[in-house]
């Protein structure tokens, strides 16, 4: 996904891991999906809407998400849910990301300096 | 620029960037579904303002952009097209009749049938010697429908053009056309041998056109499964 300008570079994988921890919860398709990671982030992350199709196709073809058309609405819609590989990944996206986390707040927080913060 | 106006241009970045014609329709047509979504949603502050949504929503040469290269990202048969459907299938088909070729002999001496074997005298020896030459063209033409079967899954898996699929079922239809066997049982008298060789003269001889046509055969039953899908995708 292409970051808005106001979300800086390193928010790379981001929103594949938004997606996956929100498709967790329920099988969605994209203008769904698009509201949630709206609603579930305040608003605080801005990404281009489209560019989470682009995303979602990718992670299809890798076996992570299955997309199925359903009617939905009046309209016949791609809705995506998480394959056994998804959710493997998810775990392990999240648990990356945690543990990221963790260290970058120890520095900030000028934790034990010179000593390193991430095993 | 309106809902419409996005969707034509963005389908215009998108052929322009060479994207597969399936991958441009779903693409357009869940797009079109989220643009329209946004404008009918009551609870979007997206309606009342177009110029907020098509920002929101990405320019259709960003969008675009991202979509070459996810695209690219997920399937490394289409990051790297030539090497394989080009060269994957000039190695896979040597690599498979090597193959076949190690089955034979084991079958050949599970059964006792090598040189000088107790199975040689046998009935099965007997039924080996007599279906030398099915056995010989079994043994081409087995590896190249399955060569010819895995690459055009491959391709249909990868979402890469009818092109690719073409292009390695053409070149396995050149290699395994030009393949040659000849199986010569043992006997009492004589030693067994297997030769193999490679070689078209001007009349190619059935087996060989057989060899040439499987392939081609398998491309097309593949592509017209391919523009088939596409049609029900549309359709649906």
């Amino acid at each position: 996904m292409t970051a808005r300008k106001s979300n800086p570079a390193f928010l790379n994988g981001v929103p594949e891991m938004l997606i996956l921890e929100l498709l967790s919860h329920r099988p969605m398709y994209g203008y769904q999906l698009v509201q949630s990671i709206k609603t579930a982030t305040g608003g605080g992350l801005e990404f281009g809407q489209g560019c989470v199709y682009p995303i979602l196709h990718r992670l299809e073809s890798q076996g992570i998400l299955r997309a199925s058309r359903q009617s939905v609405g009046g309209r016949n819609r791609f809705v995506y849910c998480l394959t056994k590989k998804g959710q493997a990944q998810r775990a392990a996206t999240v648990s990356s990301w945690q543990r990221i986390v963790t260290a970058v707040e120890h520095v900030l927080q000028g934790g034990e300096r010179g000593r390193t913060a991430v095993a | 620029m309106d809902a419409q106006r996005w969707l034509e241009q963005f389908e215009r970045e998108l052929i322009r960037r060479k994207l597969p014609p399936l991958y441009v329709e779903r693409l357009l047509s869940e797009l079109s579904d989220h643009l329209f979504d946004s404008l009918e949603d009551p609870m979007s502050t997206d309606a009342k303002d177009l110029r907020s949504l098509v920002q929101r929503v990405g320019t259709p040469h960003e969008v675009a952009s991202s979509a070459a290269l996810e695209h690219r990202r997920a399937h490394i048969c289409r990051r790297h097209p030539i090497v394989s459907f080009v060269l994957l299938p000039l190695v896979a088909l040597p690599l498979l009749w090597a193959g076949s070729l190690f089955v034979l002999i084991a079958l050949a001496k599970a059964f006792g049938l090598e040189t000088g074997g107790e199975g040689v005298g046998s009935a099965i020896g007997h039924w080996a010697r007599v279906n030398a030459p099915l056995v010989s063209l079994a043994m081409l033409i087995v590896p190249i429908g399955v060569a010819a079967f895995v690459f055009c899954r491959i391709a249909a898996r990868s979402d890469v053009t009818w092109k690719w699929t073409l292009a390695a079922c053409g070149i396995l239809a050149i290699v395994g056309g030009m393949a040659m066997v000849n199986i010569v049982m043992p006997g009492a008298a004589n030693k067994g041998t297997v030769m193999f060789g490679m070689g078209l003269g001007m009349r190619p001889t059935e087996a060989q056109l057989a060899q040439f046509a499987l392939p081609l055969d398998i491309a097309a039953l593949a592509i017209w499964r391919q523009v088939a899908h596409r049609q029900r995708g549309l359709a649906g």
